[in-house]
């Protein structure tokens, strides 16, 4: 077995187990105790996000062989985000926008290599569940649409083939988010600006994308201008919904 | 808190069983292997080719200019394409998987591969890996054999067992047909098929399986019938005497097979007789040799009835000999000039107004620089006053007929001032310098051989010469030209070339030959990757 499918497999083992454990633990040592009224403490409020994330995206569509020997892309987004509840309170739902970038690039046929990159566009809502002030577990939807973008080229001299699809995008994840106070300095913008954290796994959902492909235009524009005409080639359906991870990190404030 | 972890603990779970059910998936192999496409032949106005790593037959339909390629599903190691005659498909011989780890043993097969959209390809399993094939000339039958080669990769084969395959019925328990031919010692070297042949007032098709010294006949008709072989030579003969070319007689049916490393021409009769036994058939050969002086090099036939004769032209004994195909008698011509090819034409002289069947006899292997037109008319008994020789100055390397308009085209060793190539007009026998940078190697008619269009080895353009007016022009491209190919079976009647470019995905140019510009020219790149994505588990 490659180390690309191990790695993975290994890792969300011992995640599963250390997890596992350490709530055996917990469950056999200490007993829960009786249910209490006891006051928690209200989160901190931000209401705005900004954050980076970066993705690793399972592939499990055969289409990608032809742009890589692995079984997993990875992607860098950015999100911007707005919560909308009132201040004090537990549950906050709130709408964000992204953008995120995944991309593979490998080899095939021993003469062409190839390259897939997705820019994604989404908008969507979620819902946290301040369990702590500084952790909050949570669930988020989106939608969109994503540009896919491709390119062969062969080892002659032939020029590349390049080609753009639409696709239709949909997202549901789950995770978690630990987020410190606001105010890391006691005055300036420090002190409105907290640090935010997050693990989310989820599965992307994206309508068939096919990808056709025509030949690059020539830089000169003369030579362009006077080209023969060029038809193009359908390379076949990618499919694109898989399972994700993502990690992001950003401030709130 | 303990919220929180069995939160943690399902989305724990949820992502190995996530991980476990993707990172299962194995790559296909298939998807380094080399593309390694054969083709194109032209069918119904488009182009079909074969890529061997994915098992797949491509059309590329060029009968609107909107280039469209469908796929067809083929067994693996496709190794022949041929175009089935008459018909708008192309037959495809896979030899089948040998088997490997991961991929289980396949039979070889023949598959018939329609252009239309929506019909579906016909499979017939002839089992063996066959690795050469032949059609018939109407397009019913495909028979597959051994070739030999070096390596046949495989542990043991026969090389004397062919499938016969019969196009225009589904495959069944009777169809394909394998036998084992009986063999004195050789194998098979190619096939060739007979003409439609009247046997006791039957039309059938004979199959002549080639090989070293023998020769196997095989009635297409009816295959429940065995076999017939024919030697061409004593048992105690070591000679290997290779059949090169067959000429049918059908009136008369019989066979005129000339031969390598032999200065005979061999006449095999088909004489009719009744069927001995269920499997016995229903004509008897008989052999005869003819002298054909020195390393007879080609043959034609001409003349009907009692008047049918048969033309060996002799290189080495510079003689052209005249057969009686019913006597045998032969008659000799001595000629001035070397020559190797025949070809047949009718056509005045300019001595002799009168349309009449008459040869030119000339070499094309650059040994001479003359040619011969032979009047056939009472040759027999006027031999050499029949001959003209006309000197052409250059000696010809490559000659291009051009029967539909009376001429013939021949490429010359040198580029001189007189001319790379000559135009010789087959009536008026007068031969015109034609200038070229380009070779005639790997020209090509149109559909209607109007255009005769020329390939040079390297750069961008391509030339073509209106047959109507001998009138030259070029057409530049955007790639290399490597090779040009009549697209033929057009649904709108036109006359279209596609020039091709070496391109590992493919890259050709569909030019009209009615308005060769580049205005009305277009293109496609990439076609061989067409459906590369939708790939199924290995």
């Amino acid at each position: 077995m490659k180390l690309s499918k191990t790695v993975p497999i290994v890792a969300a083992f011992a995640v599963v187990m250390a997890f596992a454990r350490a709530s055996e633990a917990e469950d056999d040592d200490e007993p829960l105790p009786a249910p209490t009224a006891a006051p928690v403490a209200a989160p901190f409020h931000a209401p705005f996000q900004a954050s980076m994330a970066l993705d690793v995206i399972w592939r499990p569509d055969r289409g990608y062989d032809v742009f890589t020997d692995a079984q997993v892309s990875a992607g860098f987004g950015l999100t911007f985000a707005r919560t909308f509840t009132a201040r004090g309170s537990r549950i906050e739902f709130g709408a964000e926008v992204g953008w995120r970038l995944d991309g593979v690039a490998g080899r095939f046929a021993q003469r062409f290599n190839s390259a897939l990159w997705t820019n994604t566009f989404t908008g969507g809502v979620h819902v946290r569940l301040a369990v702590a002030p500084f952790f909050l577990p949570f669930v988020r939807v989106a939608g969109g649409g994503a540009i896919t973008e491709t390119r062969l080229t062969a080892d002659d001299s032939s020029g590349a083939l390049v080609g753009n699809a639409w696709s239709a995008v949909g997202i549901a994840g789950l995770g978690v988010m630990l987020r410190t106070p606001n105010g890391f300095a006691r005055e300036g913008v420090g002190s409105r600006v907290g640090f935010a954290f997050s693990v989310e796994g989820g599965a992307q959902l994206f309508s068939t994308t096919t990808l056709v492909v025509t030949p690059e235009a020539p830089r000169d524009d003369r030579v362009a201008r006077e080209q023969i005409p060029l038809r193009s080639a359908t390379l076949g359906d990618v499919q694109q919904s898989a399972p994700y991870m993502r990690m992001a990190a950003g401030f709130v404030f | 808190m303990r919220t929180t972890r069995t939160i943690l603990r399902r989305l724990s779970l949820f992502t190995l069983i996530v991980c476990g059910a993707v990172a299962c998936r194995e790559r296909d192999r298939r998807i380094d292997e080399p593309l390694d496409v054969l083709g194109p032949v032209s069918i119904a106005g488009g182009l079909m080719y074969t890529e061997r790593s994915r098992s797949l037959a491509f059309f590329v339909d060029l009968s609107d200019d909107r280039g469209l390629v469908r796929t067809a599903a083929l067994g693996h190691d496709p190794v022949v394409l041929a175009a089935r005659p008459g018909q708008p498909e192309a037959v495809v011989l896979s030899r089948g998987e040998r088997g490997r780890t991961g991929v289980r043993p396949e039979a070889a097969t023949v598959t018939a591969v329609p252009a239309a959209p929506g019909v579906a390809a016909r499979t017939y399993t002839v089992g063996s890996p066959f690795n050469a094939m032949a059609l018939t000339d109407d397009g019913r039958f495909a028979l597959v054999y051994f070739r030999p080669e070096t390596a046949m990769g495989r542990l043991l084969f026969n090389p004397n067992e062919i499938a016969v395959v019969d196009l225009q019925a589904p495959a069944g328990p009777g169809n394909p047909v394998l036998r084992t031919v009986r063999s004195f010692g050789g194998i098979p070297n190619s096939v060739v098929f007979s003409p439609p042949i009247s046997i006791r007032g039957e039309r059938r098709t004979i199959a002549v399986v080639l090989s070293d010294a023998y020769v196997t006949l095989i009635d297409l008709n009816h295959l429940d019938r065995s076999e017939v072989s024919v030697r061409l030579t004593l048992p105690e003969d070591p000679r290997a005497i290779g059949p090169q070319q067959v000429l049918f007689d059908v009136d008369d049916p019989t066979l005129y097979i000339r031969a390598s490393a032999s200065n005979d021409v061999y006449v095999v009769r088909l004489n009719e007789t009744m069927p001995d036994g269920p499997t016995g058939n229903d004509f008897r050969p008989t052999i005869n040799q003819l002298g054909a002086g020195r390393e007879p090099a080609d043959m034609a036939l001409f003349g009907a009835g009692a008047a049918r004769r048969l033309l060996v032209v002799s290189r080495a004994s510079q003689e052209v000999r005249v057969v009686d195909a019913r006597s045998n008698a032969i008659a000799v011509v001595p000629l001035d000039a070397r020559a190797d090819r025949v070809l047949m034409f009718e056509g005045p002289a300019p001595h002799d107004t009168v349309v009449a069947r008459r040869a030119l006899l000339y070499s094309a292997d650059a040994s001479a620089s003359a040619v011969t037109f032979l009047d056939l008319g009472d040759v027999e008994q006027r031999r050499g006053q029949n001959v003209e020789t006309i000197q052409l100055g250059r000696a010809i390397r490559v000659a291009l007929p051009l029967p539909d308009r009376n001429a013939v085209m021949f490429e010359h060793v040198e580029t001189s001032s007189a001319g790379r190539l000559s135009l010789l007009d087959l009536h008026r026998r007068t031969a015109s310098p034609i200038f070229a940078e380009v070779s005639l190697q790997g020209a090509q008619f149109d559909g209607d051989r109007q255009l005769l269009w020329v390939a040079p080895q390297t750069g961008t353009r391509l030339g073509y010469i209106d047959l109507r007016s001998y009138h030259p022009g070029e057409v530049r491209l955007d790639a290399n030209v490597s090779s040009v190919v009549p697209i033929v079976g057009d649904p709108m009647g036109r006359n279209r070339v596609a020039a091709l470019h070496n391109s590992a995905g493919g890259h050709l140019t569909v030019i009209d030959g009615a308005d060769p510009l580049r205005d009305t020219a277009f293109a496609l790149r990439g076609f061989v990757l067409t459906g590369v994505l939708d790939r199924e588990a290995p």
